[in-house]
């Protein structure tokens, strides 16, 4: 999973983001331990101090947190991964939904397309 | 405590009629990395070599870590010129004990590494190298020194995408936090990325001090537009 | 540091000059061993025989090729002495040596004591080399022509005359190389014209150094010609002159060359 950044937005919430999706997709399992800093920073090739920032960030919502001799770790909290994910997958509907709209779909439109969508990759 | 390890006061510096550096006041915490940008000729490269005194101020001043620039302040700092200013007739290895042999603060065994990194033979003499390689290595000697502060001018320069990750990459590993990096260049978009600080300079003059975050908060577009914006290149 | 500049500044102009010297030493001993004049002993005297043709035309060209080598030797040694100042100082590279922890007058010192020694090495070289040829690198046979030679210069200047004769050219030495370092510096501080600035100021040390000659000549010399009476040998005359006239302007231009130039590299370099 590639670190995926746009040039618009601030570095720090996209890195918050990103790591979000990393987690949620369980490529850092719940009470797995993340690479260090500088080894996230390298991966993502952005400033170590921005990243610093970004992990400060998702300690602080609670996802992620320190144990001060062994480094950073993903929360063993169910329940708050859980919460990550269903805010994630809202988020991205609404992005979806929006982009439709404007390109002048209906909610039926729409709900019959990806259902059609569904079934031809269930078929493959 | 002074916390800055660049600073700039009030510093100007004339050619004859030209002013390429006027009135530049600057300050620089440790443990940053500050991208220095603007277009060609807008006194960038003046600006650096006056923090390193190859130029001498026409007024104002630099102080690093709080000295003036002498002795001490060259221990401190680690160059690297938009000029080739290797000897030709040196090997890769003669110009990493020279390093060695002056700077207390060299990493040999880092720079050797680096070599190894390039597939480049230390004992290949300079005069058989292509620009390119040369550049590249000038720049891993740089960045095999452990200073607080430093001082690149154009590391991405003339180089190809690849060598450009490359650089990009160097920059990163050898970080240490508690180092900065004041690097110049008129190749925003590569380089936004790594960078916590931006200074816009035209004419000699800042026209924006910010953290690339900030500029993306604000303005809602990245610093490479604003500066395509800024500067109308 | 000082140590390690030196270390340096060797390295990078050794390649050159021990080259040039080898070639000096053979094309000397070709000229020792093949020479247009043959000595031949005839009836316990000695002859000199001139070849003619082909082999004496060869000889000839061996002998005008070692000339331009001596030349070529003492001007290079002159030359890089000076571009050496020039380029790994006010050049490109002197984004390198003014980036190192050195003060700029330990940058000033190598560089004049790495010329100085190419100086004497490149001179006594020329000398060894004369030898070569007309001793036919038997060098033993050189000894009276060399002792008679120290003799006569002991006996006109005395002792401590013997010693003052290296000690002024080696101070002339020193004072030249650092007034034309002074000229280069000052010649740099012009935005144009460098060339033209750095002549300019090498003909105006030369000038202030005659001129301070001059200027003690005619100051002191009619008071030590005064004070020359019985008592005083022309060994002793000799060594108040050398004292007097030039030893002393030599250390007094050196000493402000070096001032200037340190000051320059200190406090106004401008590398463009």
């Amino acid at each position: 999973m590639p670190w995926e950044l746009d040039s618009d937005r601030p570095i720090y919430t996209q890195l918050m983001e990103q790591i979000e999706l990393k987690v949620c997709a369980g490529l850092y399992p719940p009470g797995g331990r993340l690479p260090p800093v500088r080894e996230l920073a390298r991966e993502a090739a952005v400033n170590p101090n921005t990243m610093q920032r970004a992990l400060a960030g998702l300690e602080e919502s609670g996802l992620l947190y320190t144990r001060r001799t062994s480094g950073r770790f993903v929360t063993e909290n169910q329940d708050m991964i859980r919460a990550v994910k269903s805010r994630l997958v809202r988020e991205h509907t609404r992005d979806f939904l929006n982009k439709m709209g404007r390109l002048g779909f209906t909610h039926p439109e729409i709900l019959e397309a990806v259902s059609s969508l569904m079934e031809e990759n269930k078929n493959e | 405590m002074n916390n800055a390890i660049l600073k700039c006061e009030n510093l100007t510096k004339k050619f004859g009629p030209v002013t390429a550096v006027d009135g530049v006041t600057l300050s620089i915490p440790r443990g940053r990395i500050v991208g220095l940008l603007g277009p060609n000729a807008s006194g960038k490269t003046t600006l650096l070599k006056l923090c390193n005194r190859l130029l001498t101020p026409t007024a104002g001043q630099v102080s690093i870590a709080g000295h003036a620039p002498g002795v001490e302040t060259k221990k401190l700092v680690s160059y690297l010129p938009e000029k080739h200013y290797l000897n030709e007739w040196m090997r890769a290895a003669d110009l990493i004990e020279f390093f060695g042999d002056f700077y207390p603060d060299f990493n040999r065994e880092r720079a050797y590494r680096m070599l190894e990194k390039l597939a480049l033979n230390p004992r290949d003499r300079l005069k058989t190298m292509s620009r390119g390689t040369k550049e590249k290595i000038q720049l891993s000697l740089v960045m095999s020194r452990e200073a607080p502060l430093y001082l690149l001018d154009e590391p991405i320069g003339g180089v190809d995408p690849a060598a450009r990750d490359y650089i990009l990459n160097i920059i990163l590993e050898n970080y240490n936090p508690r180092s900065t990096i004041l690097l110049s260049t008129h190749l925003i978009a590569d380089i936004e990325r790594i960078l916590d600080h931006i200074i816009f300079i035209r004419e000699g003059r800042v026209v924006l001090n910010k953290t690339v975050d900030e500029i993306r908060a604000e303005s809602g577009q990245s610093v490479d537009s604003l500066f395509r914006e800024v500067f109308k290149c | 540091m000082l140590g390690k500049l030196l270390k340096y500044e060797f390295r990078a102009t050794a390649r050159l000059f021990l080259t040039f010297y080898l070639a000096l030493i053979v094309f000397a001993l070709l000229n020792a061993f093949f020479s247009t004049e043959l000595l031949v002993k005839l009836e316990g005297s000695l002859v000199h025989l001139h070849l003619a043709g082909a082999p004496g035309l060869l000889y000839l060209i061996l002998r005008l090729l070692y000339f331009a080598l001596v030349v070529g030797v003492m001007v290079m040694t002159l030359l890089v002495m000076f571009q050496r100042f020039y380029q790994s100082l006010l050049g490109d590279e002197g984004y390198l040596m003014f980036t190192l922890p050195v003060a700029p007058w330990q940058h000033i010192v190598s560089k004049l004591l790495t010329a100085l020694v190419w100086t004497v090495a490149s001179s006594l070289l020329a000398l060894l080399s004369v030898l070569i040829i007309t001793t036919k690198v038997d060098l033993r046979l050189a000894w009276p022509g060399l002792s008679s030679a120290i003799g006569a210069l002991l006996h006109n200047f005395g002792l401590a005359g013997l010693f003052l004769l290296p000690a002024i050219t080696l101070a002339a030495a020193i004072a030249g190389i650092l007034m034309t370092y002074a000229a280069i510096t000052l010649g740099h501080l012009s935005t144009r014209h460098r060339m033209a600035a750095t002549i300019g100021w090498f003909f105006a040390f030369q000038l202030a150094f005659i001129g301070l000659i001059i200027a003690l000549l005619v100051l002191l010399l009619p008071g030590l010609i005064e004070k020359y009476d019985s008592a005083t040998t022309p060994a002793l005359f000799f060594q108040q002159l050398a004292l007097q006239f030039f030893l002393l302007p030599s250390l007094a231009l050196g000493a402000l060359s070096f001032w200037l130039t340190n000051f320059i590299l200190n406090r106004r370099l401008n590398l463009e």
